[in-house]
């Protein structure tokens, strides 16, 4: 037990380099369960904090503490919701989605929305007061001043997708109850972590782990490389978002 | 001004929507699975599902040579190629963690010199059956039971006559085929504080625990208590030991209920206290953990008539108005194929390479009389035989008459006999482990001394 750790490391770079199509399988199946899901939820999720972020109208606080509330989920009880929704009797049963990876993102998205409309509707009311005067003095429309709003806070909206993109990836309680682990189907690395370690091979979930954090580790650092840039071009150049992206 | 926003807005939503079809229609067209050959694709056959006569899938005799030869597994049989091809079919089975173990399913083990082994039930039924994609399953006895009831899956694959029953009564299954049997392990510190080593009786090795404990500070007994199989076994040995198991938990303060399943309650009862605990276990479970030195709990009682262990499938009864979507055909395929003499082999078989010995015994030989050891057919007959009367009676048989539906040959005698046969030489003696000094054997080293597995490239 106590030496498990550099033979995990070990045999995680082995998993690698070995070339097993098992591996990659399940990597891809997670990059597209999360991607999938992180898609859905941009879907309702952008509206709705565009509105909670530019609009006023009566309970929206309501609906603020809601989603705020939503963020800490149990994706467990979400994962039983929609296992028993997505179940051949449950309601949506005639779906055909328990037991595959867009049922799966699915219940994703869903786990993920409060993330993307408390951030990114935090941000817009952030960004609200001042800018939209400005934009305002400065003879903009109201749709203009929104969509400059918009513009002005993509970053953040972009940091938003991030988050959520990482909670899916690693995410168990929705990928085991509604993808049931099936192997070569639905196991995703969060599901093989949890199933070799009920089967004793610890090593191996140790392995999966460190794929696992390594992709997300990789991802949070692109991320902040773009940021990096793009604010260095900003602050040079005064340019906006998108020429900070590579579009010079 | 807000009329503009929002067809924007709704504009972004579509773009977004169409990605999203876009990368799952990408990924159904190439998601990896064995396909079988396009061509029977856009033929207008009648899919098999609907096909109303039974004979020709439910009988396996074309796949088997009729002579029984002595090798173990003869070359790979031809695959049988019904006119037309049915087309792709997915089975779902439901199952329990510790049939994980059976060889049910592996990935393909790749060695230094290029071969590629694959043994597991899974890719040899798939083999023969090239249009049928087997999805297994992992849950306890009782929640595998429920998935098969709301139709999630298409059979079952459990290891507890008593809650078996009421899922056949109930008229959610059907065709019920005993597979294998094994021993379930009492295990427990080196050191045994409540002297239960060698313990031919259960109902006295737990009054021991439960004297010991009662005077005990240390947590002693490790209960799952998580509706798998394995659960129900112990509560009912705690009964027959005329303890109440409902009155167990709250008394005692060393009696722990860890809710879980079999390898987080080995590693608690390991792990707890300064000696560890109590607890009762399969064997796959055990060993998986025991000879990778995760854990040092020994086996303290084992092959007793009261710690049997019977592994029955079940197929989800298609009359039932709730279930009639669930795959019949490919699941009757699956039992037959469980039950033939390659199934039963592999059965068998599993374990050989890793432990050194086989975890599971294949039923059938013993069932059908080819191999004769009343007392352990006894045994088996009066845990996991049903009478007409749907009681648990040795005087009953593996599947009554009332839940027998479209089964082929599945319970013919003579049919058995021809797969016991073919596998007399399984050894079918009481399994007595024996691991503690075994070390494990190198899986290349032993594949190429093994001439009883079975090589698909």
């Amino acid at each position: 037990m106590a030496d498990i750790i550099v033979p995990a490391l070990q045999q995680a770079l082995n998993l690698i380099t070995s070339g097993d199509p098992e591996v990659y399988a399940t990597v891809y199946r997670t990059v597209y369960v999360a991607g999938l899901g992180t898609l859905i939820a941009c879907l309702w999720s952008i509206p709705i904090a565009v509105l909670l972020g530019l609009y006023n109208f009566r309970g929206k606080w309501f609906i603020k503490g809601l989603f705020n509330a939503l963020l800490g989920i149990p994706t467990v009880a979400l994962g039983l919701l929609l296992f028993l929704l997505f179940s051949r009797q449950g309601e949506l049963g005639f779906l055909n989605l328990l037991f595959t990876l867009n049922g799966i993102a699915i219940g994703e998205a869903i786990l993920v929305t409060p993330i993307i409309v408390s951030f990114t509707a935090n941000s817009l009311g952030a960004a609200d007061t001042q800018l939209r005067d400005l934009a305002r003095t400065l003879g903009a429309s109201g749709f203009r001043t929104n969509l400059t709003l918009i513009r002005e806070t993509l970053w953040s909206i972009l940091l938003s997708l991030t988050a959520s993109f990482n909670r899916c990836f690693g995410e168990l309680g929705i990928a085991t109850l509604v993808g049931g682990s099936i192997l070569g189907e639905t196991r995703v690395l969060t599901t093989s972590i949890a199933i070799w370690t009920n089967f004793g091979d610890f090593s191996l979930a140790m392995a999966y782990g460190v794929i696992l954090m390594a992709i997300i580790v990789v991802l949070a650092l692109i991320v902040s490389l773009i940021e990096r840039l793009q604010k260095e071009d900003l602050g040079r150049r005064k340019l906006s978002f998108w020429s900070g992206l590579g579009g010079k | 001004m807000k009329v503009t926003t929002i067809a924007a807005i709704a504009l972004i939503a579509i773009i977004l929507t169409g990605i999203g079809a876009y990368t799952a229609g990408y990924y159904t067209q190439n998601n990896g699975q064995p396909q079988p050959t396009p061509t029977s694709t856009p033929s207008p056959s009648p899919s098999p599902t609907l096909n109303p006569t039974p004979t020709p899938r439910a009988s396996p005799t074309p796949t088997r040579s009729p002579t029984p030869t002595p090798i173990p597994i003869a070359s790979p049989s031809p695959i049988p190629t019904p006119t037309p091809m049915p087309s792709p079919t997915t089975l779902r089975v439901a199952s329990t963690t510790s049939l994980k173990d059976t060889g049910l399913e592996d990935v393909p083990e790749i060695f230094a010199n290029g071969t590629v082994v694959r043994d597991d039930l899974k890719d040899a039924f798939q083999a023969k059956y090239p249009w049928i994609t087997v999805n297994f399953l992992y849950y306890g006895t009782g929640p595998a039971i429920q998935a098969a009831q709301r139709g999630d899956a298409d059979m079952i694959l459990v290891h507890s006559p008593t809650q078996e029953l009421p899922f056949l009564t109930g008229s959610f299954g059907v065709d019920r085929k005993i597979v294998a049997y094994n021993f379930f392990v009492i295990i427990g510190p080196a050191s045994d504080p409540a002297h239960i080593n060698g313990l031919t009786n259960v109902s006295q090795a737990l009054q021991n625990i439960y004297n010991y404990g009662q005077n005990s500070t240390n947590v002693l007994w490790f209960s799952r208590n998580d509706a798998s199989g394995t659960a129900t076994k112990e509560i009912s040995l705690w009964t027959a030991a005329g303890f109440n198991y409902t009155q167990l938990t709250p008394q005692t303060s060393w009696f722990k209920v860890t809710g879980s399943g079999m390898g987080p309650t080995l590693l608690a009862a390991n792990y707890y206290g300064s000696i560890g605990g109590y607890t009762i276990s399969d064997m796959g479970t055990y060993l998986a953990y025991y000879n990778k030195g995760d854990i040092q709990l020994k086996i303290q009682i084992q092959a007793q008539q009261s710690l049997l262990n019977v592994y029955s499938a079940i197929i989800d009864n298609p009359q039932n108005t709730a279930l009639t979507n669930t795959n019949f055909d490919a699941s009757l395929l699956f039992v037959n194929f469980l039950v033939s003499d390659e199934g039963e082999q592999l059965i068998g078989n599993y374990g050989k390479i890793a432990y050194g010995q086989s975890l599971f015994t294949p039923s059938v030989p013993l069932m059908s009389g080819t191999v004769s050891n009343d007392t352990l057919l006894g045994w088996i007959k009066g845990y996991a035989y049903i009478n007409s009367t749907n009681q648990i009676s040795a005087s009953g048989t593996e599947c009554p008459t009332a839940f027998r539906y479209n089964a082929g040959n599945l319970y013919s005698a003579s049919y058995d006999i021809v797969v016991a046969n073919f596998n007399a030489n399984i050894s079918i003696s009481t399994p007595n482990y024996n691991i503690a000094d075994k070390p494990k054997i190198a899986v290349a080293q032993a594949i190429t001394t093994s001439n009883s597995k079975v090589n698909r490239v």
